[in-house]
């Protein structure tokens, strides 16, 4: 299967204090197929948030190739990515982040109504994600007025609502409860198993245990990477990326 | 305080463009304030100093020997204890034809009074030329006014209409007259030899005298004019000059500027403190962060606004004296242009003192206001400030539109409208700001309008609406009124003709108050064709009637059907008002009164002055040629504007300035406003532009949601603006002129530049928030990461 994400010797680097630089990626490289599942785990500060901003085009590279879909994203203008965005890829923060002032249905619809066409399209289909995700009688609820839990699944649904080819998601569970991570989870496996292509960043070993591979970073560079069995049971994939991420020296 | 110190200068250093543009705004404020409070400060001082070195005299009286005998009133004066001294009697000629210097006409009147040879109280100032000796025959001393008006240097000639026509007269001297240089006074004096005027007028011009007062204190000069009216039995048939109408024609426009330039620099502050409070504001936000950081590291809440004090106190300090600076030349440069036609003088007693107290003021102001507005850097919550680096959201509901049901409106323009009501006071400041732009505008735009429209129609604004001006003159070959009235009526192209000369009158009381002096017009013909219109009632038709100004009414308690009584040429006569009239004529004060009426006074009354409706299509021009070349020099035709038309000019350009400078100023402000508006917009809203711009929102829409909201909020100032202006805009203006005389203000509404102000005021106000906008474009998704 051909890649539908891939980045060639990446490198980032902010500048730090007076002429110093912050080098946060180093020559990396990464391919995601389509419909893969790739987990993105390293400690803090090992640039898993950076590559991720990098990959979904919201930031460019200082030196280093990105394709989207055979575009190259590291050459889009503000514009093109801008459709990029809008079309291609879906985005989750760890924050949430909805509008506080618009409902949960009019956070979804937003980014839906870019796109020119039918606006009872989308609103039928951001209803549809909300009853998916379980919490289709809250459409008209602020995001003050639902729980953490509640507010991720919507801010999901957001980011699916114009059908993207690719989920990127930035430590979706780390605002959250157990129960309610949980929950998240769930649905990045449901949407998974239906071929959406989703890369999460994570340090959480059971989140990053729900996709097909787990890509491990450390000062800036890919240290290694597991293919996880599909075949076996949650426990048993948890069980082997513990021991990998031991190797690692995790 | 010394880290606060270096964070508010490191603060400055940051924020270059923005301390340059809060620096000059402090700076512009400053100086508006300053020159307008210098000029009101010291205006009077050259004007009274000239005023004690000429001894000049608190009342000058000019009356007709033949009604009031001058020994008479000279003895009456002298008797008062209050009177220091009094001038002889100087026998003088008003003319009631133009001057000319050079072939142009003056457009003073003149008085040409005779030179005594004992200096009294009327000195003179020599300018140039030669005093010494009073003017010899076919020699005059003419006033500074007059030299500045003309140009006209000692040695070359004015030609003045006299008994036998034009009679040119060899300037010797060009003199500061105390009470007639005044350059926004008219008449003014030239001055002649003793036993001139035998020479250069016939015998029956030579009745009108004048006499010069001066006191010791000006103060007691209202009690003695009633004293001196009572004497005379309640009226004195004359005019007179005060020291305060001398004053005013001095200093009068100068005070205007300067009340207009201090009113201006009252909306600079405003500006200048908006412009602070939106640049602080904006600042905490974007400073936000920074902040928590300064709190954990134990800085107290007093501390963080301490830096914006310093920070802002040191602008003043460098702005404020800018101002100063820039105000000094200016206060001295406007009243040199007083000093001009005094001859003398300087400015600067009050300056040194104005300085400082403009420095204080202004620094404390600002020290102040920055005090109230950083108050909101004290309640950042250090843990909130370094997690979110923003204030918590809120989190209610905006406005009652819902996007998601919206099939039509595009996305920015959805957001901007569910914007509208998070920042309530902001948009109530936005629109406010709009709508006064809108309003100054339309007055701008609608004042200059009705004043161009009624030049064409002067009887709206009380004069008449005569095309063409006559004065009948001429002593060898004149022709008399009733006839020319007849050979007018019968021409086909003109369609009406009446009469408009002044005359002096006293408008007796009966509650026992002395009478008062009233300038009445003297009319006859066709009043109603000529342009003549009332307020209430109708026009006089007999010698038992009168028509009121409408000043003179409310301050005297008459309306249509009272009587009044008037004392003229000698004789009382009591008239029924049969009408109440607005006019800026005298600020509304006056009496049309009819040429019967004048007649029962003085049967040999002879009216001079016409103005001449003509048929539509016959042109002006043309006509007055054909009229002068009929009748020689019988008759003198000018436009029907001639006599207002220069006034009327001045008080055009002096509103056209004033009020595009007022509509400049709001249009600045509501753009100052708009800008910071913009940049607080998106530094509250930072996240929500960042979850956009992730979701795939175009830099373009997202400057949209902020350009729509702008545009939506300007869109409804402006429609409160116009319809303001619609539906009070006469109302305002009448209020604002009925001190004029105007009451009833003619308003004339340009419906296209008044709609023209609608995509302008709009434009104005979309490209500050855009370009303030721009800011959107350098927005980092990242912001939206917690790590």
């Amino acid at each position: 299967m051909t890649a539908l994400i891939s980045a060639t010797r990446l490198d980032k680097s902010y500048a730090g204090s007076d002429t110093a630089e912050v080098q946060v990626l180093n020559k990396v490289g990464l391919e995601v197929r389509g419909g893969e599942f790739v987990s993105l785990m390293g400690s803090s500060g090992s640039g898993k948030s950076t590559l991720l901003y990098l990959l979904s085009g919201l930031e460019k590279p200082t030196a280093g190739e990105i394709s989207f879909d055979g575009a190259r994203v590291d050459e889009m203008d503000e514009t093109a990515l801008a459709l990029l965005r809008r079309r291609g890829i879906g985005f989750v923060f760890q924050a949430i982040h909805l509008v506080p002032h618009l409902t949960l249905l009019e956070n979804i619809v937003v980014p839906g109504y870019l796109i020119p066409g039918e606006r009872e399209q989308v609103r039928q289909r951001a209803q549809k994600l909300l009853d998916t995700f379980g919490i289709g009688d809250l459409a008209d609820r602020l995001p003050a007025q639902v729980s953490g839990g509640e507010q991720q699944r919507a801010a999901i649904a957001r980011a699916l609502i114009n059908e993207p080819r690719a989920v990127f998601a930035d430590e979706p569970t780390g605002a959250l409860n157990s129960s309610a991570g949980e929950a998240v989870l769930d649905a990045f496996r449901t949407l998974n198993r239906e071929g959406q292509t989703i890369v999460m960043a994570t340090h959480e070993v059971r989140a990053a245990c729900c996709g097909d591979r787990i890509v491990y970073l450390r000062d800036g560079r890919v240290i290694a990477e597991l293919e996880l069995d599909a075949d076996a049971t949650v426990q048993e994939r948890e069980a082997e990326a513990l021991r990998w991420l031991a190797d690692q020296g995790w | 305080m010394r880290s606060v110190a270096l964070i508010a200068w490191n603060n400055l250093r940051r924020r270059k463009g923005q301390a340059w543009l809060v620096g000059m705004v402090i700076s512009l404020a400053v100086l508006l304030f300053f020159t307008g409070a210098g000029l009101m400060l010291e205006l009077d001082r050259p004007f009274e100093r000239m005023f004690e070195e000429l001894d000049g005299p608190h009342y000058s009286l000019t009356f007709d020997a033949r009604i009031h005998d001058p020994e008479e009133i000279r003895g009456w004066w002298q008797s008062r204890p209050e009177v220091l001294s009094v001038s002889g009697v100087l026998p003088l000629v008003s003319l009631e034809e133009s001057a000319y210097v050079a072939n142009d006409d003056l457009s003073k009147f003149l008085i040409v009074s005779e030179r005594l040879p004992v200096e009294g109280l009327d000195k003179v100032r020599e300018v140039a030329g030669d005093v010494s000796t009073p003017p010899g025959p076919g020699e005059t001393w003419v006033t500074t006014a007059i030299s500045q008006e003309t140009g006209i240097q000692v040695g070359e000639v004015i030609e003045i209409p006299a008994g036998e026509g034009l009679v040119p007269l060899k300037v010797t001297a060009i003199v500061v007259d105390a009470v007639f240089s005044a350059p926004f006074n008219n008449p003014t004096r030239i001055w002649v030899g003793a036993g001139e005027l035998a020479k250069l007028f016939p015998v029956r011009r030579l009745n009108e005298v004048a006499i010069s007062v001066r006191l010791h204190d000006p103060a007691t000069s209202d009690v003695l004019w009633v004293e001196f009216l009572n004497s005379l039995g309640g009226h004195f048939s004359g005019g007179r000059f005060d020291y305060e109408t001398v004053l005013s024609g001095y200093t009068a426009p100068y005070d205007l500027m300067a009340v207009m330039l201090v009113a201006f620099s009252v909306f600079s502050v405003l500006i200048a403190l908006f412009a602070i409070h939106g640049t602080i504001t904006s600042s905490i936000l974007a400073d936000f962060t920074v902040i928590g950081i300064l709190r954990v590291q134990g800085f107290r809440p007093r501390d963080v606004r301490r830096i914006y004090q310093l920070q802002y106190l040191a602008l003043a300090l460098a702005a404020v004296p800018v101002g100063v600076a820039g105000g000094i030349p200016a206060v001295r440069q406007g009243v040199a242009l007083l000093m001009s036609t005094i001859g003398a003088g300087s400015a600067s007693e009050y300056l040194t003192l104005l300085a400082i107290v403009t420095f204080v003021l202004f620094i404390g102001l600002v020290l102040l206001f920055v005090g109230l507005v950083a108050r909101r850097a004290e309640h950042v919550r250090p843990a909130d400030a370094i997690r979110y680096g923003a204030e918590p959201e809120s989190a209610h509901r905006s406005g009652r539109i819902s996007i998601a049901r919206n099939d039509v409106l595009p996305v920015p323009l959805l957001i901007a409208l569910k914007g509208l009501t998070l920042q309530r006071r902001r948009l109530v400041f936005l629109v406010l700001s709009v709508f006064f732009a809108t309003l100054a505008a339309a007055l701008a735009v609608n004042l200059d309008h009705s004043f161009t429209q009624s030049r064409s129609d002067l009887g709206v604004l009380g004069f008449d609406s005569a095309d063409v001006r006559v004065t009948r003159g001429g002593a060898r070959f004149g022709i008399r009124h009733d006839a020319f009235m007849r050979a007018m009526r019968v021409r086909e192209d003109v369609s009406a003709i009446a009469t408009w000369d002044y005359i002096d009158a006293t408008l007796l009381r009966d509650d026992g108050r002395p009478g008062d002096n009233i300038s009445g017009t003297v009319v006859a013909g066709d009043m109603e064709e000529i342009g003549y219109r009332n307020l209430r009632g109708r026009h006089p038709e007999g010698a038992a009637e009168v028509s009121i100004g409408v000043t003179t009414a409310s301050r005297e308690g008459k309306d249509v059907g009272d009587t009044i009584r008037i004392h003229l040429l000698g004789r009382v006569l009591p008239l029924t008002v049969t009408g109440v009239y607005q006019t800026l004529n005298n600020g509304g004060n006056g009496v049309r009164i009819r040429l019967d009426a004048v007649r029962s006074a003085n049967p040999l009354y002879e009216p001079i002055q016409y103005g001449i409706l003509l048929v539509e299509g016959v042109d002006p021009d043309e006509f007055s040629s054909q009229l002068e070349q009929e009748y020689g020099e019988a008759v003198d035709a000018k436009p029907g504007d001639y006599f207002v038309g220069e006034i009327m000019d001045t008080v055009t350009t002096g509103m056209r300035v004033s009020n595009g400078f007022l509509t400049v100023i709001f249009l600045a402000a509501a753009s100052v406003f708009i800008f910071n508006a913009t940049l607080m917009n998106i530094a509250e809203n930072r996240r929500m532009f960042g979850i956009f711009k992730t979701g795939g929102m175009s830099p373009q829409q997202m400057r949209g949601c902020i350009a729509w909201g702008v545009a939506l909020q300007a869109l409804a100032g402006v429609a409160i603006g116009l319809g303001t202006w619609w539906l009070a805009g006469g109302a305002g203006l009448s209020a604002l002129f009925a001190g004029l005389g105007l009451v009833a203000f003619p308003v004339q509404n340009h419906l296209g530049a008044t709609l023209a102000i609608i995509p302008v005021v709009l434009l104005f106000c979309i490209v500050s928030s855009w370009i303030a906008s721009n800011r959107l474009l350098r927005l980092d998704p990242r912001a939206l990461v917690i790590e």
